[in-house]
C-alpha cells in the first residue's frame, strides 16, 4: 500500500500510532510519504523515526517491486512564502541518479503528497519544481503520478505519464474556486462515504499488437 | 481555463478593495483606529485583515478559527508560531517599527502583513 501522506492532523506521538494501528489492519506492506500535517512536529523528529529511517534527505527514497520501480518524493518541506510544494535541488539531483541507469520499458509509480502538477494555483495545488520531476521520467513508456492533498480525484495524461489524484479518507475537500477556501467541505452525511476512498493502481501489460505481418515461406 | 483566468484577473482587484477600506478606516479615525490588542483571525485559508497597522510596542495576536491547523511565520523568521489547532492563537509583540511580512509554512498561499509605525508617527 502507498499512502501519500497526511498519516496525521498535528504530527501528535498518539495520532501516528492510531494511524499505525488502523492501517496495519490491512495487514499490507506500507510505504509512506510525509504530508505538511506529519512534519509540524520540533525537528520532524516523529516522521523521520517512524517513516524514513532508510530514507534520503527528508524523507525520499525508490524500491522496486514486481519489477515497477516506485519512487517516494517529499514535496512539503522547506515551503516559501506564496509558493506551491516544493522538492529542491537535492531531491531532483537525486531522482536524476535513481532513474538514470534504469531500461525506459520499466514502468515508474512516483508519488508525493502536492500534486507534482499544478492544479491550482491560488490554492498552493501544485509543486514549483514538479515539471522538472516529471521530465527525469519523460524517457519511459509507463510513468504514473499519484498524490493525496487535495481530497478529489482528478487525471490527466501527458503522453506516457498518467497524472491521478486520490480522494482522501478524512474529509471532503471542494473542488478548485468553487469555495472560498480549500477548507473541509460539509457534506450530507448519507453522501459522505461516497466522496471518501482510496485508490488502486493495477500492473496492466499493453495488449496491442504492432502492425507488422510475419510470412512464413512455408505455412 | 475560462475559470482560472477569470479568478486570477478579480484577486489584484479584490486585494486593493480590502487594502483600500482598511486604509480608508484608518485614515478617518487616525490613531484611534489602532487597536489596543489588535487580532489577526485566520479563517477560510487567509489571515484577516491581511494588513494590520500597528502602533510600535504593540502585541498582536493571531487566533486560528479554521477547522485545519495553521502557521504564523515571518518571511525573515523574526517570529514563527507552532502549528496553531482549530482555537489556538500566537502572539508576538513589535518593538521595532517596519513592514512584516509573513505566511503560514503549511499553506504557503496564505501571505499577512503587519505594518508596525514609530512612536511619532502613530501619536500624530
Amino acid at each position: 500500500m502507498i499512502h501519500t501522506g497526511d498519516i496525521t492532523h498535528l504530527s501528535k506521538a498518539e495520532e501516528f500510532d492510531n494511524a499505525n494501528h488502523a492501517i496495519s489492519e490491512a495487514g499490507l506492506e506500507v510505504h509512506y510519504v510525509p504530508g505538511e500535517h506529519d512534519l509540524i512536529d520540533e525537528e520532524m523528529k516523529l516522521y523521520r523515526e517512524r517513516y524514513a529511517k532508510n530514507a534520503k534527505g527528508a524523507g525520499w527514497y525508490s524500491f522496486d517491486s514486481n519489477g515497477v520501480h516506485f519512487i517516494g518524493l517529499v514535496n512539503v518541506m522547506n515551503l516559501q512564502a506564496g509558493k506551491l510544494g516544493i522538492l529542491g535541488e537535492d531531491q531532483l539531483k537525486w531522482l536524476q541518479d535513481d532513474v538514470a541507469g534504469r531500461t525506459v520499458s520499466t514502468p515508474i509509480v512516483v508519488f508525493a503528497h502536492i500534486p507534482l502538477w499544478t492544479v491550482y494555483e491560488q490554492w498552493g495545488w501544485g509543486t514549483e519544481d514538479g515539471s522538472r520531476a516529471i521530465s527525469l521520467l519523460r524517457k519511459f513508456g509507463s510513468v504514473t503520478v499519484l498524490n493525496g492533498h487535495i481530497h478529489q480525484v482528478m487525471q490527466k495524461i501527458e503522453g506516457n505519464v498518467a497524472f491521478h489524484t486520490a480522494m482522501s479518507t478524512a474529509f471532503v475537500q471542494p473542488a478548485p474556486g468553487t469555495a472560498p477556501s480549500p477548507g473541509p467541505l460539509k457534506v450530507p452525511d448519507e453522501k459522505l462515504r461516497s466522496l471518501l476512498g482510496i485508490t488502486d493502481v493495477n500492473f496492466v501489460r499493453g495488449n496491442q499488437r504492432l502492425a507488422i505481418i510475419d510470412k512464413p515461406l512455408q505455412a | 481555463m475560462q475559470r482560472l483566468r477569470h479568478t486570477r484577473r478579480l484577486r489584484p482587484c479584490r486585494a486593493f478593495l480590502l487594502a483600500a477600506s482598511f486604509l480608508g478606516v484608518t485614515h478617518v479615525l487616525g490613531g484611534a483606529a489602532l487597536a489596543e490588542n489588535p487580532t489577526v483571525n485566520i479563517e477560510d485559508f487567509a489571515f484577516s485583515p491581511p494588513s494590520l497597522t500597528v502602533k510600535i510596542r504593540t502585541a498582536v495576536t493571531w487566533l486560528n478559527k479554521d477547522d485545519i491547523p495553521h502557521t504564523v511565520v515571518s518571511k525573515t523568521r523574526m517570529f514563527k508560531s507552532k502549528a496553531l489547532d482549530t482555537g489556538d492563537s500566537f502572539s508576538f509583540t513589535f518593538n521595532e517599527a517596519g513592514t512584516y511580512e509573513y505566511f503560514c509554512s503549511l499553506h504557503p498561499h496564505m501571505m499577512g502583513t503587519i505594518v508596525v509605525e514609530s512612536a511619532s508617527r502613530a501619536a500624530r
